[in-house]
């Protein structure tokens, strides 16, 4: 009988969940660079890094041609290497859940309720996440649908808002920076959020009918512009030392749009945007490390008898995350370092040894074929 | 700590597992006794029948004996009250004691086609189908050295008349409702769809009220899955009593603890008939008016009969005031206390000011005097619903506000949240159909926003909305049908598109999706 | 208050979520199930006590610094 779980997802609906996703952590933290007014040029270098290593997950999931990721992964590295795999890939996703859910809570603590403990957050947030994702994929692209739609909204809304207040000047003088840090700050936009993408490659093959190339690229492609208008909204709006300075400066711009001259300070309703892109970022990431969970497990893939343990997991490594905020920002520094072997070097490894298993089955192939003819 | 006063877990297992055999065994002996055929005596399946029916002294026998041939005797039982005795007198009676005919051999098959006047007779030689038959109204004719009874129908019983439901009434449009005589509502239904199409299946519910079920569907449109799903959990349903057709609705619904319903109801025929022509499928149960549809779409909680029956323009604003309807009526309160509690810098100054001046000397916090006003004005409409009709309507929603002004200026709640609980009631009249889940989702947005302010609010309606995608009516998707939004079902969301831009059915629930050949209006 | 909060979930995630599924479990998976809940509950509860438990992003910083020899 079809239920909405046996709709299969279309792969415009996969586009925006990738730009919902993008969307996510840099909703609240903001595209946090130390290039003030350059911010937007890094965004574009960063994008045009990017390129190439999307290529390189769509090409791993052309070259599994339809059938399960970790399926797939275990046959091409073997019982105990694609374990490894399968549970470095799981940490990195899982982590990635306690991350985002300590960067909302921290947000909700340090601007609206300094005085309420953050684990009862940190509860609430990971539940609804993690009801999402208990939901399966389908259910999680029409609510991506809505909410993508939502957020671009509000986002529009909050930039006819402030358009007041933007003043050009606040991007000159452009190139200000040396290209060793425009460099390094491309790199670090690059890693956060573009290269987490890497959370996608569990959940591309639920897309039957579409090309994985075009997914990502359009999914690129929009959350690039999407940034965009964030950044330059961020930019002319606060300019750039108050941009650097500032913590979430997405609510600093938040504060200052007026609607009318007696609708004032509405940056609460601004939480909309960042609850529905956290959540969606959140349910993504636990999404893919309970189906490789599930791998590893040898439990089938209906989620809902492990579901409450990664919650668990989860909260636990949210609460021990960081000790405080400042550590939090800290260690964005860090973090592409941390990363880049999640995000690079493992899928590189995989593309390559699928490259070579799918290249010696062709061969072998080849070889039987001739030898029958 | 062994309790000697307590009884162990597994005598009391054994002293349950005793009374279900017990029961079981009479039960099946109840069974048994039914499967068994009639007698070839007149005289004893006249003992049987009276022993069957002890202590039951509706149940009149009525010895016939023909005038011309004395030594055709006859019996006839029918319950008192529930057969018309003109028919009897006029189909029955007459015939069996003013006939000169001498019956023929098969003294059953000459009776009923010959002899016999009533309209309908079956001949039967179980006792179970003559124990249903009397208790049904139907009156049984034991014939002298026959194993077969003839059943004769002659049910003649009070009933309420065609009348608009209540609950129901629209501007304009027609005006029958249902009402408890199953035969009734499917003619009400049959002359609205004169197709042969329309198929009407009966089956019976309840092992001790064997009351009589229809399903009803358009054969060339509905969908088969939903069918055969639909058949396959009612085979499952075995119950005492069937009374309403929500004891079918719970016992067939697919996410049992969701407030949100997967079966739709409703008392009017129009609505039925509109709802087949959908491809939908409709239970009619014996004794009441109410009758289940079945797919239930999330949206159709909004829609209203009368939408089809009136202009496009003011329908399709009645619809999205209905959903606006529903959506204030769940956020408003949550909405008020996460402002006033929590972001006060979202109100402009001089509101501001006035609610705090209101507020103060107010005993309670805000969220506690929310809940409470909230739980006196449900306690008021409650009590105006089963009040006469005269002050019903006027002590519900007038005695909440008297009863709030007192409270006012007695310092005991604030003033603006008598206009919040005001706006909460008056917006839950708009969508009278989802009494149920409204109640549970507003507490429940109530409690969030009172705990994290407008985060809270936001998390909870994200939850929800997670809740209502995952909610499935027998296989189809509540909140999308087709399996993502479409253009096509949209027409009949969120606005009531004119009739002439409907030129397809919607996509799950109906087999063919070709409604209208062509449009009209291309015709000019 | 945290304690109450804590006790409660994990109270609520056993009787809610575990016992009515404990059929559908293997052996194995019924032990990992409950131990990676108490054990997570176990560490929480020694955080909010105050037991010094080393945070991730210290422990990485730390790993990343060896590493790379910043």
């Amino acid at each position: 009988m079809k239920t909405i779980h046996d709709n299969p997802v279309s792969s415009r609906e996969m586009v925006l969940m990738i730009i919902l996703f993008a969307f996510g952590s840099s909703v609240v933290m903001g595209v946090n660079s130390h290039t003030g007014q350059d911010a937007w040029i890094c965004l574009l270098i960063a994008t045009v890094i990017s390129i190439p290593v999307f290529v390189m997950y769509a090409r791993i999931i052309r070259l599994m041609d339809g059938k399960d990721f970790f399926t797939t992964i275990l046959d091409w590295f073997g019982e105990i290497p694609g374990r490894i795999v399968i549970a470095l890939l799981v940490w990195y996703y899982l982590y990635l859940a306690a991350i985002v859910s300590r960067n909302f809570s921290e947000f909700m603590e340090i601007v609206a309720m300094p005085e309420t403990p953050q684990i009862p957050m940190m509860i609430s947030f990971l539940l609804v996440g993690a009801y999402l994702c208990k939901s399966r994929i389908q259910v999680m692209s029409q609510w991506s649908i809505v909410g993508l739609y939502l957020t671009i909204g509000i986002m529009i809304i909050t930039v006819l808002s402030t358009i007041a207040s933007m003043r050009p000047q606040n991007l000159l003088p452009v190139l200000e920076h040396s290209p060793p840090e425009i460099m390094r700050s491309s790199y670090q936009i690059f890693v956060f959020p573009y290269a987490e993408c890497v959370v996608f490659l569990p959940l591309i093959n639920a897309v039957k009918h579409g090309s994985p190339y075009k997914i990502f690229l359009k999914g690129l492609f929009y959350s690039t512009l999407v940034l965009l208008v964030i950044i330059l909204r961020n930019v002319l709006t606060l300019g750039p030392q108050l941009m650097e300075e500032e913590y979430f400066p997405s609510y600093t711009c938040a504060r200052i749009m007026e609607i009318g001259s007696f609708l004032s300070r509405i940056e609460g309703t601004i939480s909309v945007n960042f609850i529905v892109a956290g959540l969606t970022k959140t349910s993504l990431c636990l999404y893919s490390g309970a189906l490789g969970l599930a791998k590893l497990l040898n439990t089938p893939n209906k989620l809902d008898l492990i579901m409450m343990p990664i919650f668990m997991f989860v909260l636990m490594l949210c609460v021990l995350s960081y000790t405080d905020a400042v550590q939090m920002f800290d260690f964005l520094d860090l973090y592409p370092l941390y990363a880049l072997p999640f995000q690079v070097i493992v899928p590189l490894i995989i593309w390559l040894v699928g490259e070579w298993r799918t290249r010696s089955k062709k061969t072998s192939s080849v070889q039987t074929a001739s030898q029958t003819s | 700590m062994w309790n000697p006063f307590r009884p162990k877990q597994e005598e009391k297992q054994k002293r349950i597992d005793k009374v279900l055999n017990q029961s079981s065994e009479q039960s099946e002996a109840a069974n048994q006794s039914q499967e068994e055929v009639l007698f070839s005596s007149m005289e004893e399946n006249g003992r049987r029948f009276e022993e069957l029916f002890k202590d039951n002294d509706t149940i009149i026998c009525r010895k016939i004996q023909n005038a011309f041939y004395p030594w055709l005797e006859y019996r006839l039982y029918y319950s008192d009250g529930m057969v018309s005795s003109s028919l009897l007198h006029d189909g029955v009676l007459r015939p069996l004691i003013e006939s000169r005919e001498k019956p023929g051999r098969d003294l059953a098959e000459s009776l009923s086609k010959q002899i016999l006047t009533a309209s309908d007779i079956e001949i039967s030689e179980k006792w179970k189908d003559v124990c249903d038959s009397v208790t049904y109204g139907d009156a049984v004719l034991f014939l002298p050295h026959s194993s077969r009874a003839l059943i004769l129908s002659a049910k003649n019983f009070q009933l309420r008349g065609v009348d608009e439901p209540e609950n129901e009434r629209i501007l304009s449009g027609p005006r029958e409702g249902f009402n408890e005589s199953l035969l009734n509502n499917l003619t009400l239904i049959r002359r609205r769809l004169r197709t042969h199409d329309l198929k009407l299946k009966f089956r019976t519910f309840g092992r001790r009220t064997q009351t009589k079920a229809c399903i009803c569907y358009l054969d060339g449109l509905v969908n088969k899955n939903i069918l055969k799903l639909l058949e396959d959990r009612l085979n499952n349903i075995d119950i005492d009593g069937v009374l309403d057709t929500n004891y079918l609705s719970e016992l067939m619904r697919d996410s049992a603890l969701s407030p949100f319903r997967s079966t739709g109801y409703t008392e009017r025929p129009d609505v039925v008939a509109a709802k087949l022509l959908e491809g939908r499928i409709a239970i009619f149960l014996d004794g009441t008016p109410v009758v289940l549809t079945v797919p239930y779409l999330f949206i159709e909680n909004f829609q209203s009969s009368e939408d089809y029956y009136m202009n496009f323009f003011y329908t399709s604003f009645s619809r999205m005031l209905r959903i606006l309807g529903f959506f204030m009526t769940i956020t408003v309160p949550g909405f008020y206390i996460a402002i006033v509690a929590f972001h006060h810098e979202m109100l402009p100054t001089p509101l501001l000011i006035n609610i705090a001046s209101e507020r103060t000397g107010v005993p309670l916090p805000a969220a506690a005097e929310a809940f409470i006003m909230l739980i006196v004005f449900d306690i008021l409409r409650e009590t105006g619903v089963r009040m006469p009709s005269n002050i019903g309507q006027a002590l519900s929603i007038v005695g909440a506000l008297v009863i709030g002004q007192a409270a006012v200026e007695a310092r005991l709640v604030a003033a603006p949240m008598i206009i919040i609980v005001g706006i909460t009631g008056i917006t839950a009249l708009l969508v009278p159909r989802m009494n149920a889940p409204i109640i549970f989702v507003r507490i429940f947005i109530l409690i969030g926003s009172s705990i994290f302010g407008l985060f809270g609010m936001m998390l909870t309606l994200c939850a929800l909305f997670i809740h209502m995608l995952n909610l499935d009516s027998f296989g189809v998707s509540q909140l999308t049908p087709s399996g993502r939004l479409q253009f096509q079902e949209i027409k009949d969301i969120v606005i009531r598109a004119p009739w002439w831009t409907m030129i397809q059915r919607p996509r799950k629930t109906a087999w063919g999706t070709v409604r209208q050949k062509v449009s009209p209006r291309t015709k000019e | 208050m945290i304690y109450i909060i804590l006790v409660f979930l994990i109270t609520g995630i056993i009787c809610i979520d575990y016992i009515p599924r404990r059929q559908m479990m293997a052996r194995p998976l019924r032990f990992w199930y409950l131990g990676v809940c108490l054990f997570c509950f176990v560490v929480l509860i020694l955080d909010q006590i105050g037991v010094p438990v080393p945070r991730i992003a210290t422990v990485l910083t730390w790993m990343i610094q060896k590493i790379c020899g910043v």
